[in-house]
């Protein structure tokens, strides 16, 4: 999983590319920690070429989205291919992640 | 091949080297002395020919000086017979001397006597004298008168055997007189027996094979006689005889008066001659083989060599010693080395008391045992740690094998299999059934992530579902409070997707609800295509507590299969990632309907998978329960 994270004037991008899978959740894990001590976040992923996420992906997104509650910032996920958007969906996590 | 030390090639090598240096050294030595012995040989020949040549000649001029003295005396005053007598009979007084004559030329003493010839002998100690000139002693045929009388010039006859005379051999020295028309009128003789000369030559022996040889001027050998007479042989028929150029050079040159060292291979011997002629017109010459002139040098050349071997065989003892104590740490490290290959890693090393590459050797090695050592006794320390956490997780992996219900129930109105194979030793699938009363509950969830984070999260979850599904509540409330429960302090984020269902064993009446979990399949029993059961995803268990779940109800009829997976199945990977998928489960289900027994329809299931993946690792814990209403 490829991750490139830019600051624009509003908000933060973070292009997503490849699978996210066992072999390297600890590494998107590392990727995204800059994600995690901001001030009033507004995170937006692009997912046009994201493949797969696995559920340790599940939940980093979701300890993602849940420190972004606690810091009273906005994070969406947009573009998601059908495929991966049905693994948040079966699992729920539709309900608490914003995909657009 | 036979392997030698170490020491014995060394020393070999060492040995090869002085060899060559020696024997080089040796075959410089040889040659110069042989060459300076041959110039020594040469030149001490010459000498001795120079001796033997003077000694002779000492033997021959007085023999000449007193038959000039009596030459003088007939030439000063013409003499009478008697004073002949005198004369001739004074000269064989001499020792030396066996005959005496003097003979004249035809009617040159009296004009009417053609022969007149006085001649004096010893004959056994009395003087004979006597007028011996006769028809039947035509004295002018022989050499010792012919050719002197030709000549003109003094001349010493080849030897020849006189007989009726001395009886023995010898050579005749003959002076001619000369008138006053420069004509030979008389020839005076003196006979010497040739014992002397041949006792002389025949003692001349510098060497073994060497010897003296003297030839008159006609070549006639003047020592070389046969017991019963004179050798028909000169020296130039010898020479013929051998068809050797360089012997006839040499016979040409000594012939012609000329003074010389030649050297000749005289039948496979090298050979040289000196030789010099003597003043009566013979020549002398000695003749030596080298092989007896440097026979001492290569004796001695012999004893060099065998005294050299001898210094090489020490030398070589010598360095296979030395080579051998200097290397000996080698030998002990080989041993040490073969010890510690063995497994013995304290094995005592040999000591090195020389400050030097053995010190060296000696200390790596010991430095390598001390390195090896620690090592060893941390991988020790690392394998038990290693086995103590494997048995760890066999422990573990045993527990929660227990867990999960392992005996299933034979019943008339239902059937139903489940298997989890975890992809480590210990995983986060759950899966669980109990009856109570006509109703059967079963549960399958899958936690996040695998390994032991994963199987202890499993653990709460196994034992808070069959807790909390005992109350006769509705499984919507079931579900909530579970998910109150295990979120309520979760800071990992971890979560578990969890079906639960309840199926009326007598209706057929299913109550369901899903915590995120993949939705089950329904294979009808009428034959009509196989479904994903409508699922409502709520959420995963774990991460949003006071969610209000909503639970679902449906009817089966009898027959219908229910198969639970979790996403090991349906995620599971083939190396070129692609997945299983919903696609290939629903033409699975399809597939499967004249599945006989839950138990096969799991397996079938799983089999399904294992080809699609192709031997790929399995990523995910798997786990299938397949439920059949009868």
């Amino acid at each position: 999983m490829d991750v490139i994270i830019t600051q624009e004037a509003d908000k933060t991008m973070v292009v997503l590319n490849g699978r996210l899978d066992t072999t390297n959740a600890d590494r998107f894990q590392q990727d995204i920690a800059p994600l995690m001590n901001m001030d009033k976040p507004d995170i937006e992923f692009d997912c046009t070429d994201m493949e797969y996420t696995s559920s340790q992906g599940l939940r980093l997104f979701l300890m993602l989205q849940k420190n972004v509650n606690a810091r009273q910032g906005k994070m969406i996920m947009k573009n998601m291919k059908p495929q991966v958007k049905e693994i948040f969906d079966i699992t729920g996590f539709s309900n608490i992640i914003t995909i657009i | 091949m036979k392997r030698r030390s170490f020491s014995t090639r060394l020393s070999l090598r060492i040995l090869l080297v002085v060899s060559v240096l020696f024997l080089a050294s040796i075959a410089v030595v040889a040659f110069w002395s042989h060459r300076l012995i041959a110039e020594e040989a040469k030149r001490s020949a010459q000498n001795i020919l120079n001796a033997s040549i003077k000694d002779i000649e000492k033997k021959l001029v007085p023999i000449e000086e007193k038959v000039n003295n009596v030459a003088w005396f007939l030439k000063s005053q013409k003499c009478n017979e008697n004073t002949l007598r005198v004369l001739t009979g004074g000269v064989v007084k001499d020792a030396d001397i066996v005959g005496s004559s003097v003979a004249y030329a035809p009617f040159a003493f009296d004009s009417t006597q053609y022969y007149f010839m006085i001649y004096s002998k010893d004959v056994g100690g009395e003087l004979i004298t006597d007028q011996i000139g006769s028809d039947s002693y035509d004295y002018f045929a022989m050499d010792w008168f012919r050719i002197p009388y030709e000549t003109k010039k003094p001349y010493w006859s080849d030897p020849y055997f006189d007989e009726g005379g001395s009886n023995c051999v010898i050579s005749t020295y003959s002076y001619p007189l000369l008138n006053k028309q420069g004509a030979v009128y008389a020839v005076v003789t003196a006979d010497i027996p040739m014992g002397w000369i041949e006792k002389k030559i025949s003692s001349i022996k510098p060497y073994e094979h060497s010897y003296l040889t003297v030839v008159s001027q006609n070549g006639s050998y003047i020592n070389q006689t046969f017991e019963n007479g004179l050798m028909n042989e000169t020296i130039y028929t010898t020479a013929k005889k051998t068809g050797n150029r360089q012997i006839q050079n040499i016979v040409k040159e000594m012939m012609a008066g000329h003074k010389g060292v030649m050297q000749f291979n005289n039948g496979g011997k090298i050979s040289f001659a000196v030789f010099g002629p003597l003043e009566n017109g013979w020549t002398a010459a000695i003749v030596c083989q080298y092989r007896d002139v440097l026979e001492k040098v290569s004796r001695m050349n012999s004893v060099l060599v065998a005294v050299c071997l001898l210094g090489l065989l020490a030398l070589f003892i010598f360095c296979h010693h030395a080579v051998k104590k200097l290397t000996q740490p080698i030998t002990e490290l080989t041993v040490s080395a073969m010890n510690m290959a063995k497994g013995n890693f304290h094995a005592q090393l040999a000591e090195v008391e020389t400050n030097d590459e053995m010190r060296r050797l000696r200390d790596s090695f010991a430095y390598m045992q001390f390195t090896l050592n620690d090592y060893i006794s941390e991988l020790r320390s690392t394998t038990a740690s290693n086995e103590r956490f494997e048995s760890e997780l066999n422990i573990a992996r045993g527990i929660q094998q227990n867990m999960v219900p392992r005996n299933f129930p034979q019943r008339p109105d239902f059937d139903l299999f489940a298997l989890l194979q975890p992809a480590r030793e210990v995983g986060g699938d759950l899966y669980d059934f109990v009856v109570r009363g006509n109703k059967l509950y079963f549960t399958i969830g899958d936690v996040s992530g695998k390994g032991v984070p994963a199987a202890m999260f499993m653990s709460i979850t196994r034992i808070l579902s069959r807790f909390i599904s005992g109350s006769e509540q509705g499984l919507d409330e079931v579900l909530g409070k579970i998910n109150d429960t295990i979120a309520d302090g979760n800071e990992s984020g971890m979560f578990v997707t969890l079906f639960m269902g309840c199926l009326n064993l007598e209706t057929g009446h299913l109550s369901y609800c899903n915590g995120g979990h993949n939705p089950l399949v329904v294979i009808p029993a009428n034959g009509s295509e196989p479904y994903f059961l409508p699922q409502k995803p709520n959420i995963a268990i774990g991460i949003f507590p006071d969610f209000k779940f909503e639970k679902q109800e449906l009817v089966l009829d009898k027959g219908t299969r229910l198969v639970l997976y979790t996403d090991g199945v349906s995620e599971a990977e083939r190396f070129d990632k692609s997945q299983y998928g919903n696609d290939r489960l629903l033409a699975w289900a399809k597939s499967s309907d004249n599945i006989e027994g839950e138990e096969l329809a799991c397996r079938n299931l799983l089999d399904d998978v294992q080809k699609f993946t192709a031997g790929n690792d399995q990523n995910d814990d798997i786990t299938i329960m397949s439920i059949k209403l009868k």
